[in-house]
């Protein structure tokens, strides 16, 4: 399995502060890698310069074997989605506009959207299933719809990798476990696929991530399957918590605080 | 909105522009005919009223439709960019700063030299300005630091203008000050236009080609980065534009307040809040406000001329409190 996303030696500061500290990661195609932490431990930070929002200080980022920087922002954007934290929309726009700004990398100079952008729309518009949306204004979805418009708007993209950051937050059970499936689905869709999703949810974790990577403090102090990532002494250590897990279904409950 | 009303309103702002245009020509304080005027001035008879409308009635109305695309396409830009309704060329200070410029140049007697000393200063003012904003915020690039900044701005070259206007030597300097305060189009001539419109020209050239990255821009900087936009490049050339618009606009007609701020405003429903396709209806709806407006002024009758600033804000400020309690739920 080649490697669709590489990091090693990450690091990146604020004001001489250590945000992340050698983050090594791998992702390879059809993975779903979960990310997470306690608050504060760099989780959105690395997600951004994953996402090339922001550059690291030091260290190398490759995309199927190419060096970030080898690569044309535009391409670059047509290959990456990146999903912002409740997906802010700053203008009451309408659902189908949003959707369509998804098609950016394709027209950054002609307004006017292609047969192939429309194609494009459609098809992401049938895989979340808002087609009832259309029409509406987006300030006045909850917050579900509103999640469900902007993974429209990221599949209208096609991209091969996306990049989540807390898609579930804010959301009831049926809308997470819907997001959920559907990032799950996109990254198995084709060898060259992944996601990578930012959760505070640690069943969600188990559940739907292949893989999971534990940041604490700026840095990476576990990754490997679930089980082991949130074996109990790792819970306790980083988390602070006591939980009952049960792999095999899936489920991990915090009990109490430590 | 309904499309088909959204599309009728529209074509009707588009005619409104050669009515007002007409409506402008003809006002004045001398009677005009206009086809004596246009066959004179085909023939190319130097007389009075030949030169009435190819020497002050043309070029200000022409000046109007500039300024009024110029700022209104500004201010859709600032607003677009910044993610924030609030944000214009007056309330960032890069008017106010022009005027400081002007003022100065006025109080210090320099105004003597050459006709292009005031317009040239007030540019220069606008310019600097802009350039500070941009070169304080760059490092953070957030929206609410540029807009906090501006109003800083803002603030301190207003006391700067009124304190020079509290030493002016004489009465008749406090009028000069008082119109690039309020704003007015009275007396322009060929040479402001000329000296215009390249800039404004040049200021357009940059802020159209932006719609995509505005439109990409509402969802927020990060996401915008990430749909492959350049976000210092873009952003230097929209700020580049609105600075080159409003300089001019402030060099040759004063402190002209409220069009950036509210022809988008009033525009926005027509386009869904879509902040690109804003661009072209605001540049429209400035153009025939200004006109309007600079209309109003002349027909008002009083012992002098009212400034163009004055109806702009009065015809402004109720439309806009409006437009906020009916729109607020979508506000927000």
């Amino acid at each position: 399995m080649t490697a669709l996303i590489q990091a090693s030696d990450l690091c990146w500061k604020i004001n001489q502060s250590d945000i992340l500290k050698d983050i090594n990661l791998t992702v390879v195609g059809g993975e779903v890698l979960g990310i997470i932490g306690p608050n504060g431990a760099g989780k959105s930070s690395l997600l951004k310069i994953l996402a090339r929002i922001n550059e690291p200080f030091s260290g190398m980022l490759k995309l199927q074997n190419n060096s970030y920087k080898e690569i044309e922002l535009r391409s670059f954007a047509k290959q990456l989605a990146y999903l912002e934290q409740n997906a802010p929309v700053n203008w009451p726009l309408l659902v189908e506009k949003v959707i369509a700004l998804g098609r950016s990398p394709y027209q950054h100079h002609s307004a006017k959207l292609s047969q192939e952008d429309k194609a494009a729309i459609d098809k992401a518009i049938v895989a979340t299933g808002i087609e009832h949306l259309l029409g509406r204004v987006i300030s006045t979805l909850s917050q579900g719809e509103k999640m469900l418009v902007a993974l429209s708007r990221i599949f209208s993209l096609e991209p091969k990798l996306i990049l989540a950051d807390e898609p579930t937050a804010a959301l009831d059970p049926y809308h997470q476990l819907l997001i959920m499936e559907l990032l799950q689905q996109h990254a198995k869709a084709d060898t060259d696929h992944a996601a990578i999703i930012v959760l505070h949810d640690l069943g969600l974790a188990t559940r739907f991530c292949d893989k999971l990577v534990l940041m604490y403090e700026g840095k990476i102090v576990s990754s490997g399957p679930s089980a082991d990532v949130l074996a109990d002494e790792n819970l306790r250590e980083f988390y602070r918590i006591n939980c009952y897990s049960d792999f095999q279904q899936g489920l991990i409950q915090p009990l109490n605080r430590l | 909105m309904r499309a088909s009303k959204q599309q009728l309103y529209f074509i009707l702002l588009v005619f409104s522009i050669p009515l007002f245009f007409c409506w402008h020509i003809l006002s004045g304080p001398t009677a005009l005919s206009v086809i004596s005027a246009t066959s004179d001035l085909l023939k190319g008879e130097a007389s009075t009223q030949a030169l009435i409308l190819s020497e002050i009635r043309l070029p200000r109305a022409l000046l109007a439709v500039c300024i009024g695309i110029s700022l209104a396409l500004s201010g859709a830009a600032l607003q677009g960019l910044l993610i924030n309704p609030l944000a214009s060329p007056d309330l960032l200070g890069v008017s106010q700063s022009g005027v400081l410029a002007a003022v100065l140049v006025l109080y210090y007697g320099l105004a003597a030299v050459s006709w292009f000393v005031v317009p040239l200063a007030a540019m220069s003012g606008a310019l600097i300005a802009v350039a500070f904003i941009f070169s304080l915020s760059g490092k953070y690039q957030g929206a609410l630091t540029i807009i906090l900044i501006g109003i800083a701005i803002n603030a301190m070259t207003s006391a700067m203008t009124s304190l020079a206007l509290n030493f002016a030597p004489n009465p008749f300097a406090l009028q000069e000050v008082y119109f690039w305060m309020l704003g007015s189009l009275s007396n322009r001539s060929t040479n402001e236009l000329f000296f215009a419109l390249p800039f404004m020209l040049l200021g357009w050239v940059l802020i159209f080609p932006r719609r995509q990255f505005l439109d990409a821009m509402s969802l927020g900087e990060d996401t915008a980065r990430s749909l492959g936009f350049n976000l210092k490049k873009q952003k230097f050339l929209l700020i580049s534009g609105v600075a080159l618009c409003t300089g001019t606009s402030v060099a040759v007609s004063g402190n002209i307040s409220f069009i950036g701020l509210m022809v988008p405003h009033l525009l926005r429903p027509l386009v869904n809040h879509e902040p690109g396709r804003l661009l072209v209806y605001s540049a429209v709806g400035g153009a025939s406000l200004l006109l309007l407006a600079d209309t109003l002024v002349q027909n008002i009758p009083g012992a002098q001329e009212l400034q163009v600033g004055v109806i702009t804000a009065a015809l402004g400020g109720p439309f806009f409190l409006l437009l906020i309690f009916k729109n607020r739920q979508l506000l927000r």
